[in-house]
């Protein structure tokens, strides 16, 4: 499970990797030669994976890695890769092929020239995103064919053999996983890695290609339904749809996750249902299907979220065996919303069956229900010396909480919880300034956003120049911890570092800021509470669109950096001086401080030093343990 | 037409003795609950095992629970395990062992850490920490075998509080019948830690060990 295993030149070795990195080091046997990507779980792993290997590699195996503004500009570098013939794969999670999306539906009426492979990392129960939006759909809707592997072996595999597929048809091809696969490992052999060295070619142009005037669009499309027709040839014959023959008339039809839960329900039932695993989501092998079906009574389809298989299995049934009984999502024996686990499909196939399960799922769950009534709830929190609870802290004092807070998506969003309680919308990203614009108009409070400096890069400007054009009136907080962390802690533009390890070039956002024609940008420290809450109350008395810049690296980095420094952290003490107010896990909070019994305390080994909590207390009776032991 | 060389198989009944043997991995983010799961994983793959894992990630780490479902053997295919299948319930907090109570199997074993850590949630006064007896008592109606173990005093005697978890493997490899020799887990410890901190380790799982013989024999 780690990078040195990914970049293993030992073909035939089995090592034990994480579903990503083996999805990853398939696309560098598959020598890929520029990836791309914008960081979202679950598709983090591999294009951490890629950054490292790629610098790693360097020398032996030679390809180009970015991280990229956004996930539309992750999609056009690597389409300008595949339109000058070369190799190229782009990465994001499902949300991200929305952001993808306008480029994706035009770019399949250009066709792949180098193989183009797009990762969209699914999301089933919403473990790390907005929604669980089921991007099968894509295939339908964008024409483009789609491959999903259902175990770590066949991720590696299917990355590995990606390219060529694109490139037989001379599409795109989207590479669909989800959470449980990602972040699934497990054993993979690995192959050859690759050794070649970079060489740059020329443009072969082609207008009628490359140039989708409404003629050529025209055209395009014609072009694009014979690509498909083939795809649909070759989902047919392909051996990546494969039937595992049982004795009974009962089928079952599955795909993706789908398929190992239905092999263990399979394995604990004991049943002799044969079973039909989809791995070419689109196009579908209908005849395949059709022939599965024309043999059996009853068919049970088990797939995660949209009843995708299942419609097309009813509409294929109607020819090839109108009297089978089709059971799954549409039947209400499976659920429409969430990711399986083991026993929902055990439950969904007994119930399809008429049967009960082995295992009282259901009275386990409400006994386990019970005794957890007890337990204090654990959910993610700010890490202590986090430089956002200050900034939050001082937002709320700056307002006396009296305001309306739009969000954005990253680490912050956890400031919607008590005691902070300042993040009051949260849809996309970038969603917090757009959304501002609408409410400056319609609400007669203060509007004081946040959004994070990643954040900013991608989805924020356009936003942000809505409201200088309009004279919309908020204050927009970026809170500039000098990372991507939420997602791994990837640089970005105002970072100024790159993928793999390279210089780039630093964009300070207060420079993008001014130059939008935004006329109050301050720039401010947010550990220096005063100073914070002071330059807010500034911001918001301005009568138009304010700046500020909440500059302080995130504390998982300051930690990082002074561990490799040798710098030993100073961490803050609670002294006898302290009245129990208890004001700073009230109105503030750190995973530091802790209650026991009704006395503060400051657990050491979390302190990250930030002294915040000092400027917090009202009585002084938080100190510096330095300062303490007079040193 | 490309000729897709993917193996029709892709899961193979790869030949191993043992067919199914799953271990629940719980804790708190930071506790080195992923270095236990990855050092039985480890030495899972060198006995010449099949192993799947499945792991949290992202937005619940944060100080946030974790958990890690370890799969062992030929018959195991997908990455999570069955509700009251866990062979074994492994907790580095005593709150986490509970909050995954439903996976153990109740004729599995339960080696809980009995260490409290206090989650933030508590500090605004909604629910308290419940108490280290009731939390055992609850785990003994889902669970015959309970082995409750203050592996951070024990870590702290072999001379690094972090080495709790390692305490925790010492005394699943005495409770537990696991498919995984001794010398093996040893080995995968070795390998994981950095190598002036094996010592210590190799102390704190000696102690963890001895604490579940003797904890055995009294029961
Ligand atoms: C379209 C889209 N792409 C990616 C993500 C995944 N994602 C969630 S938050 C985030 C960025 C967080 O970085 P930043 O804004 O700097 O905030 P931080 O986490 O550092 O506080 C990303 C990439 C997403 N939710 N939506
Ligand atoms: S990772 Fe960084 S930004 Fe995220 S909560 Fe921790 S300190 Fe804050
Ligand atoms: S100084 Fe205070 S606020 Fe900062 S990390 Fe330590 S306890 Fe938390």
């Amino acid at each position: 499970m780690s990078l040195r295993d990914v970049v293993k030149d030992n073909p035939g070795e089995e090592v034990f990797l994480l579903g990503n990195e083996a999805i990853a080091r398939g696309f560098i046997e598959g020598k890929l030669k520029v990836g791309s990507a914008y960081p979202g779980t679950p598709s983090s792993e591999i294009t951490d994976t890629l950054a490292q290997a790629c610098g790693k590699l360097r020398g032996r195996y030679d390809f180009m890695f970015e991280y990229s503004t956004n996930e539309k500009v992750a999609f056009e570098v690597a389409a300008g890769a595949s339109m000058a013939g070369q190799r190229a794969v782009t990465i994001m999670k499902h949300v991200g092929v929305n952001v993808a999306a306008d480029s994706l539906f035009s770019f399949v009426y250009m066709g792949a020239k180098g193989g183009f492979v797009l990762v969209s990392a699914d999301d089933p129960s919403s473990h790390s995103s907005q929604n669980e939006q089921d991007n099968r759909w894509y295939g339908k809707s964008a024409y483009i064919p789609i491959i999903e592997p259902s175990t770590v072996q066949e991720g590696y595999n299917l990355a590995k053999e990606s390219f060529e597929i694109s490139e037989t048809l001379q599409l795109p091809v989207m590479f669909r996983t989800v959470t449980r696969l990602s972040h699934a490992s497990g054993i993979i052999r690995l192959g050859e890695l690759p050794e070649e060295t970079f060489k740059k070619v020329r443009f072969d142009k082609d207008p009628r290609e490359f140039v989708l005037v409404p003629a050529h669009a025209r055209l395009g499309k014609l072009k694009l339904l014979k690509k498909m027709k083939k795809a649909r040839e070759m989902a047919e014959k392909s051996n990546l749809n494969f039937i595992i023959e049982g004795d009974s008339k009962v089928g079952i039809l599955t795909g993706g996750a789908g398929y190992t839960y239905a092999l263990e329900a399979i394995k604990y039932m004991d049943l002799d249902a044969s079973v039909l695993k989809i791995t070419t989501m689109n196009p579908l092998p209908e005849n395949k299907m059709a022939d599965f079906m024309a043999g059996l009574d009853k068919l049970i389809v088990v797939e995660e979220l949209d009843p995708y298989l299942e419609w097309h299995a009813k509409a294929i049934a109607k020819d090839a065996n109108p009297d089978i009984e089709i059971h799954g999502k549409l039947s209400g024996d499976f659920p429409m919303e969430f990711e399986y686990t083991a026993d929902v499909v055990e439950k969904g196939i007994a119930s399809s069956l008429g049967i009960s399960p082995k295992v009282d799922f259901d009275s386990l769950l409400s006994k386990s229900e019970e005794v957890k009534k007890i337990l204090p709830p654990r959910p993610p929190v700010l890490c202590p010396g986090c430089p956002h609870t200050a900034s939050f802290f001082a937002i709320k004092r700056a307002t006396g909480g009296d305001a309306v807070y739009p969000s954005d998506i990253g680490c912050y969003t956890l400031g919607v919880n008590p005691p902070l309680s300042t993040v009051d919308i949260t849809l996309c990203m970038g969603g917090g300034a757009g959304t501002a614009n609408g409410l400056s108009y319609v609400l007669d409070q203060d509007i004081i956003v946040t959004v994070g400096d990643s954040t900013f890069f991608h989805a924020c400007i356009p936003a942000l120049i809505d409201a200088v054009y309009n004279n919309n009136k908020f204050v927009l907080v970026v809170l500039d911890n000098r990372t991507t962390a939420m997602t791994g802690h990837q640089p970005h533009p105002g970072t100024g570092e790159k993928a793999c390890g390279q210089i780039g070039k630093f964009i300070p956002i207060e420079d993008v800021v001014k130059g939008l024609g935004v006329d109050f940008v301050e720039v401010v420290n947010p550990y220096n509470l005063d100073k914070m809450t002071e330059v807010i109350e500034r911001a918001k008395a301005h009568d138009r669109v304010a700046v500020v810049v909440a500059r302080r690296a995130c504390a998982i980095l300051w930690n990082r950096e002074r561990k490799a420094k040798g710098i030993k952290i100073k961490p803050f003490v609670v002294t006898e001086n302290c009245n129990r107010c208890l004001t700073c896990v009230t109105d503030f909070t750190c995973p530091a401080l802790v209650l026991v019994g009704d006395q503060i305390q400051i657990d050491e080994s979390l302190c990250a030093g930030c002294g915040v909590c000092f400027q917090v207390c009202p009585s002084g009776a938080i100190v510096s343990k330095a300062t303490m032991e007079g040193r | 037409m490309a000729t897709i060389s993917v193996d029709k198989t892709t899961i193979e009944d790869k030949e191993d003795v043992v067919e199914e043997f799953n271990i629940f991995v719980s804790g708190v983010g930071g506790q080195g609950a992923l270095t236990a799961a990855g050092i039985i994983a480890r030495a899972a793959k060198n006995a010449g095992h099949n192993v799947l894992a499945a792991e949290t990630h992202g937005m619940a780490q944060r100080g946030g629970s974790v958990s890690v479902h370890l799969r062992i053997g030929s018959k195991v295919y997908a990455p999570l395990i069955p509700l009251g299948r866990a062979h074994v319930l492994f907790s580095l907090e005593p709150v986490e062992a509970v909050r995954y109570i439903e996976y153990a199997s109740k004729d599995g074993v339960a080696i809980v850490n009995t260490k409290p850590l206090v989650p933030p949630s508590v500090n605004l006064g909604s629910l308290s920490y419940p108490s280290i007896e009731q939390i055992a008592e609850i785990i003994k109606k889902f669970v015959d075998k309970v082995i409750m173990i203050d592996a951070y005093e024990l870590a702290v005697e072999a001379g690094n509080p972090l080495t709790n978890n390692v305490v925790m493997l010492g005394a699943m490899s005495h409770a537990v019948n696991l498919p995984i020799t001794i010398e093996e887990l040893k080995k995968s410890i070795e390998a994981t830690v950095p190598e002036k901190a094996i010592e210590v380790n190799m102390k704190a799982f000696q102690l963890g060990y001895d604490y579940a013989e003797k904890y055995m024999r009294e029961l």
